[in-house]
């Protein structure tokens, strides 16, 4: 049959993937420090119909190829700082950098920029956790303990270092400071809901920026890192995918009734 | 039998084919640095035709004229024109503005054979080793070979292609261009191989950060071009039916009187 149905119905298919992932980006417009994702298009196979020849005199100079539609090659990820709005609630935190937080899942370590911590009661003890309750890690991958008297005067300062006062307002250092990890190839972790990521071989192990040297993230006491997702950019590339799938349907009928004019050449 | 069925055919065939280039163009979009591919058609080899075994003739001039039976493919080229420029904003991804290609690098992992390929699309990231590789994994090749990144740093490329990572030179992107574009060929994967006999020139362009070019396939003229392509096959078509219907009488009708 034609090439040309297989080559349009890629493109549609290719268009579906990219809406799916500009439905995804809106959808999570209000998600704390989640990173928009953007699908990459790529050419898929040429078909040689005939050889370039470059023999002198006579021969063709260019080889007549035929391209076999499209595919989505990578869904990459925007790591750019979303805005930060400011919270006033002293667990909120957010990282201005490349950092990532590191949380304690009953699956292994997992990493997040989403800095919405709570103070959760675990076994007795209080606790630095997530909003769905995984302990946050400090340097040494330790969880975070604090005396009770410390809720209400927490400070953490740029470094993560965290202090409190104490029962007769005098500054105590709690001992922990909260622990960030870099990545070489950060658009190669996986993103596994939760906003939380895992580590994979593309995006190289965590590296602890209080160990090595090199820029620091910052952190902000009281602050949130919002969605980077633009709804204009978003709303942009769904028209141009709506259009994009709405031409390759037109292609789509077009060989079909070039297949249908074929098949009345036999009356 | 009748010629003219076959040279209809051939022209039914030859707007297929059409059809086949105009949809891989049409699919591609949305495909970063695509260049969209157009035909050159010509007519077959015209041919004399000469009156045989006319005694009537007694002059040496018989022929009746020049015939031509069909039309095919006989260039398949890619337009190089400009696409649009996208700003992304994100420091690894690069544009051209003007012409001239990115040299990529890909390694057969049965021979280890490395394979030098180009490109336009310049949505570039870090392997978790600190190379400059594309989406696909290539390495992107500056003047000293593989390009690594430390994983920290500002990096900054400015509009020669030198690299900078927080202010410290790392290497220049390896840009180059052709004399004879029509001699690259596609590959897939958006990427473009050379023949040994095409001659490099120096790289004349210039390189933008935080943009990626866009396909330079116009979707307007592409569905004029898809119009014309279903249009001339359907007077093909037509004129293939003509002579069917001629060939029919012919058969059918002159026997009975």
């Amino acid at each position: 049959m034609m090439r040309a149905l297989y080559s349009a119905a890629l493109g549609m298919k290719a268009q579906q993937t990219n809406v799916d992932i500009i439905s995804n980006n809106l959808a999570n417009v209000n998600t704390t420090a989640f990173k928009k994702d953007k699908a990459e298009f790529k050419d898929l196979l040429y078909e040689t119909l005939s050889r370039a020849d470059v023999v002198a005199g006579d021969g063709k100079p260019v080889s007549l190829q035929i391209g076999h539609g499209v595919t989505i090659s990578a869904i990459t990820k925007s790591f750019s700082e979303g805005n930060l709005e400011r919270t006033e609630n002293p667990l909120d935190l957010a990282i201005q950098g490349e950092g990532f937080f590191v949380v304690s899942t009953p699956n292994g370590p997992r990493y997040t920029r989403d800095g919405s911590f709570k103070v959760s009661n675990v076994e007795g003890q209080i606790k630095l956790v997530t909003s769905d309750g995984y302990p946050v890690l400090a340097e040494g991958d330790t969880e975070i303990v604090l005396p009770e008297t410390a809720i209400s005067s927490i400070t953490i300062d740029e470094t993560g270092r965290i202090t409190y006062k104490d029962a007769e307002g005098q500054i105590q250092d709690s001992g922990f400071k909260i622990k960030i990890v870099r990545f070489i190839n950060p658009q190669g972790l996986l993103a596994e809901g939760k906003n939380l990521y895992n580590v994979s071989a593309a995006s190289g192990d965590p590296v602890s920026e209080e160990e090595t040297e090199g820029p620091k993230s910052r952190i902000l006491q009281g602050f949130l890192e919002m969605s980077n997702v633009q709804v204009v950019d978003e709303m942009v590339k769904l028209i141009i995918a709506q259009r994009a799938y709405e031409i390759n349907s037109k292609a789509i009928q077009t060989a079909d009734d070039m297949l249908s004019m074929a098949n009345n050449l036999k009356r | 039998m009748i010629r003219g069925i076959y040279t209809s055919a051939s022209g039914m065939i030859l707007n297929q084919k059409l059809m086949d280039l105009t949809a891989n163009n049409i699919a591609n979009v949305s495909t970063t640095g695509f260049k969209r591919d157009i035909a050159q058609v010509e007519s077959f080899r015209r041919m004399m035709t000469y009156r045989i075994y006319d005694d009537s003739s007694n002059s040496i001039d018989n022929a009746i004229g020049y015939m031509s039976l069909g039309a095919d493919v006989s260039r398949i080229v890619s337009d190089f024109s400009q696409g649009l420029y996208i700003k992304t904003d994100e420091p690894l991804n690069l544009a051209i503005r003007g012409s001239g290609f990115f040299a990529v690098e890909k390694v057969d992992p049965q021979t280890g054979q490395v394979q030098v390929y180009y490109t336009r699309n310049g949505a570039f990231t870090l392997n978790s080793n600190g190379e400059l590789v594309t989406l696909e994994g290539f390495r992107v090749l500056g003047q000293n070979g593989r390009i690594v990144l430390q994983n920290q740093g500002q990096i900054r490329i400015d509009e020669q292609g030198n690299i900078y990572q927080d202010g410290r030179f790392v290497d220049r992107l390896r840009l180059v261009d052709f004399q004879d574009k029509t001699l690259l060929r596609k590959i897939g994967n958006n990427l473009f191989e050379a023949d040994v006999q095409n001659q490099q020139i120096a790289f004349s362009g210039r390189v933008l950060q935080g943009y990626l070019e866009g396909s330079n396939v116009n979707s307007v003229q592409e569905m004029v071009n898809m119009i014309n392509v279903l249009r001339a096959y359907e007077a093909n078509q037509k004129a293939f039916i003509a002579q069917d219907e001629t060939l029919q009488k012919a058969v059918n009708e002159i026997a009975r009187k």
